[in-house]
């Protein structure tokens, strides 16, 4: 669990970072108006107040008010996915798990669709907030109908949030079909984007993810004795029941702010802990901080590509499960392969 | 000799359907321990009971002389180390990694092992004649091989009281008899007390110093092995006409069976 691979992690862990700053500064110097890298590394260093930016006052806007905040936004997001990823798959012993099996993005989405459709409370929160009840409702009904006896088995939450996700699945159908103009919209947002993100998305996102992802570091340990399976977790010492709520519910708070900030964005939680695990092991103390850095540099990269590098911007949570699914494909056949495994 | 498991008039039942029944009896420290019974009849259950895992519908297990529902689960797996049948593990640990996680109970949370704690498993890693595919993945190993690595880890755990559910149902006589023998050895020399659910009666015979016999729920039998281990009993439990002998062999007592065609 630890020992001789201790430095390598180390090692593995500033590398991400100083990538994942690069990146940044890279994309933001992308875009319909091109900023030099010279003059965006010191527009960002002078966030840190060492040091002031003062010679292009457009160079300073574009790049700290409108490309920064979804910049931000997308990273958060992308690692708050992956997190959760992770911690779903070792919560229900299945390394094809991903954030939405619970059906929290169905339920996200059910939300915002109400929100869309029947615009009370007015306001640009209204659907996320919509989309975060939505989501989290969901949740406590599937871990609700799961538990029996005070016990949640892995087995049952996924049969519970596959049933849930299905029946809200027909709901959203219904929505649209009653629907007129507003069709247009719920696709759109179904589809996930980070288009006019502001700081405001940004902060909430951020504090409830790296809230989320400091609980799971807490408890990595016994997520790994939960992957040995409940009962033996238990002899060994870890509250099963107890860390498997705590685990579940961070998790998935976690998963719903981010699908209420950007919409449904698919792959990024099931993709990235398959590929970190290949380089840290499954031990959750490093993969959990590598899941993070890597799904935000990940989800960065994608939103940089559909911003400023397509022609025209296309949702992000398409062009992540097209370009996703068909790796994510070709990483499991070759995993299985290398490992013997038919 | 100390009680250390006292069980007074123990009942559980999944739904309707009764498992248990009525089950007093008492554990000594030092012991090994034998449930046999046909499947079905409650021994699984029992072990879940005895090791705080499941509660009781009604009646009480005290361990240590207080209630085993009042031991937090942490302080539980520094006494008590448990081998489950059937182990799988969908993700790709090192062999190692799995024997390490026997001594979480000992690692306080955030430090890494310590010196001793990384003997214990090596040592136990060579006891336990694991060491050629230590470094290998868990998910790469046959399922006898696997079982292999989850007792390892049990013992590495070092524990006063070891829990057996057909812990050497799966391996080849070779390990069979390599597993119970380090076993009985910590019995005999660190005074541990093992509980075993074991399937061959002639195992059971060979290693265990006392037997309990369970059928349908209800206890039919406990007792110093050479005072219950008995064709009437056996015919009792097990609806089988047997012949048994004492062994020299062996040094212990054996059972023939009698084919019927």
């Amino acid at each position: 669990m630890a020992g001789s691979k201790g430095y390598s992690f180390f090692v593995t862990f500033l590398i991400s970072i100083a990538v994942l700053i690069l990146i940044i500064t890279v994309s933001s110097g992308m875009g319909y108006i091109q900023v030099p890298f010279d003059k965006v590394s010191r527009i960002i260093f002078s966030l840190s107040g060492l040091a002031e930016f003062s010679e292009n006052d457009l160079f300073k806007t574009i790049v700290l008010d409108v490309r920064l905040p979804r910049i931000i936004t997308s990273v958060i997001v992308g690692g708050g996915l992956a997190v959760s990823g992770a911690v779903f798959q070792g919560i229900l012993l299945n390394p094809l798990a991903d954030p939405y099996t619970l059906g929290v993005s169905a339920g996200a989405a059910f939300g915002a669709c109400i929100a869309i459709l029947f615009p009370v409370i007015a306001g640009t929160y209204s659907i996320p907030v919509f989309a975060f009840a939505g989501a989290i409702s969901t949740l406590f009904f599937v871990i609700y109908l799961s538990k029996s006896s005070g016990r949640i088995s892995s087995n049952s939450l996924i049969l519970s949030g596959i049933i849930v996700a299905a029946i809200l699945a027909a709901g959203i159908s219904f929505l649209k079909y009653t629907a007129d103009d507003e069709v247009a919209v719920i696709i759109f947002w179904l589809m996930g984007s980070f288009v006019s993100k502001t700081w405001m998305d940004a902060a909430v996102a951020g504090s409830i993810v790296f809230t989320g992802i400091l609980i799971t570091i807490f408890y990595s340990r016994d997520l790994n004795l939960i992957s040995l399976g409940e009962k033996s977790a238990a002899s060994l010492g870890v509250d099963t029941s107890k860390v498997t709520l705590i685990l579940l519910i961070t998790a998935s708070i976690m998963t719903a702010i981010c699908v209420s900030v950007s919409g449904i964005i698919g792959f990024v939680g099931l993709l990235v802990p398959h590929i970190v695990r290949i380089i840290t092991g499954p031990d959750n103390k490093k993969l959990i901080p590598i899941s993070f850095l890597f799904g935000a540099a990940l989800l960065l990269v994608a939103d940089t590509v559909t911003r400023a590098v397509l022609p025209h911007e296309i949702p992000i949570g398409v062009l992540t499960a097209l370009i996703g699914g068909p790796f994510f494909c070709y990483i499991f056949k070759k995993n299985r392969i290398e490992r013997g495994i038919s | 000799m100390e009680n250390l498991f006292k069980l007074n008039n123990l009942n559980f039942s999944y739904d309707k359907r009764k498992v248990l029944n009525n089950i007093s009896l008492n554990i000594e420290q030092g012991s090994f321990y034998g449930i046999l019974g046909p499947n079905g009849s409650g021994k699984s259950t029992l072990l879940d009971i005895i090791t705080g895992y499941l509660r009781p519908a009604s009646g009480s297990v005290s361990f240590k002389g207080r209630d085993i529902g009042k031991w937090s689960k942490k302080e539980l797996s520094k006494e008590i180390g448990v081998v489950l049948q059937n182990f799988y593990i969908n993700f790709g640990y090192t062999v190692k990694d799995i024997v390490m996680m026997g001594r979480h109970p000992h690692i306080k949370k955030f430090a890494n092992p310590a010196e001793q704690d990384l003997r214990i498993v090596d040592d136990t890693i060579r006891k336990t004649d694991i060491e050629k595919f230590k470094d290998r993945l868990i998910t790469n190993l046959s399922g006898g091989e696997r079982q292999r690595v989850v007792f390892a880890r049990a013992l590495a755990q070092d524990t006063k009281v070891l829990i057996l559910d057909e812990a050497t149902s799966n391996l080849d006589i070779n390990h069979t008899l390599k597993f119970m023998n380090l076993v009985s050895e910590r019995v005999k020399n660190k005074n541990i007390t093992v509980i075993a659910v074991i399937q061959d009666i002639n195992l059971a015979a060979m290693f265990c110093d006392h037997l309990i016999f369970l059928k349908d729920g209800n206890l039919k039998a406990i007792g110093k092995k050479d005072d219950v281990l008995s064709s009437s009993n056996i015919k009792e439990i097990f609806n089988v006409d047997t012949n048994i002998e004492e062994n020299i062999y062996s040094g212990s007592k054996q059972v023939a069976f009698k084919r019927s065609i």
